[in-house]
């Protein structure tokens, strides 16, 4: 499983995250409780949740990620970005 | 594909149709015609997207569409690791596919694509954190052997 991961994920190895998130998936709760609020959660709501619980949360948060708004006329597909803090 | 609702009622509708979409998607719809009939529906049942605009994607993106359906089974597969057959389908079933369609986003310049390379990188970043834990790797082979009775 390990090995087929790091074949796709090397494919993005020149694509930025879109968050300022750190490359290595470990320190994501540090990260995004450190300043929740850029993340959509409320510190309140981070300071309550186990660092599992608080990346669900972010990871959750459909405003967080794109959506297609609209189909232009030669099909390709115009998307609504979410507003970054 | 619904008769489990236990299952699904313990995480977001969305999310728990998402995953089991992606899960029986490939397996079970080999039919063109059929898989671009349900696909829709399918995602205006997720309720990923309130409005029909993934409707009329699907309609209109014919070539395309797998690549989109392959977003969503990655983005499934990120959100919860106790469901197995997104990660499956993405690292052992369709992974030369996945694979071959991630690729050609890149090196193929697909504007559409473009914006979206960010997010898709996130989602193996978080399949990753998945694999990386244990106990979450314990049970997802768990899974694995029960239900696509797989060695891993």
């Amino acid at each position: 499983m390990r090995k087929n991961l790091d074949k796709l994920l090397s494919i993005f190895s020149d694509t930025p995250l879109p968050f300022s998130l750190p490359d290595n998936p470990q320190e994501w709760a540090n990260h995004i409780r450190a300043n929740p609020e850029q993340f959509g959660i409320t510190k309140e709501t981070a300071d309550s949740m186990s660092d599992e619980k608080l990346i669900q949360e972010f990871l959750w948060n459909p405003n967080l990620f794109p959506k297609p708004k609209a189909i232009t006329e030669n099909g390709s597909v115009e998307w609504e970005m979410p507003q970054q803090s | 594909m619904f008769d489990e609702p236990e299952i699904i009622t313990q995480y977001p509708l969305n999310i728990g149709l998402l995953i089991v979409a992606g899960g029986n998607y490939e397996q079970y719809l080999h039919d063109k015609k059929i898989r671009r009939a349900l696909l829709p529906w399918l995602l205006e049942q997720s309720k990923y997207q309130e409005s029909t605009s993934w409707n009329d994607l699907s309609k209109l993106l014919k070539e395309q569409l797998p690549n989109h359906f392959t977003m969503a089974i990655i983005r499934a597969g990120m959100l919860n690791y106790y469901f197995p057959e997104p990660f499956h389908d993405v690292l052992f079933n369709s992974f030369q596919d996945v694979k071959r369609v991630l690729s050609s986003l890149i090196n193929d310049n697909i504007v559409e694509s473009a914006p979206l390379l960010p997010y898709l990188k996130l989602s193996l970043l978080a399949m990753k954190r998945t694999l990386d834990d244990e106990q979450k790797r314990t049970i997802l082979k768990k899974e694995f052997r029960k239900h696509l009775r797989l060695k891993i």
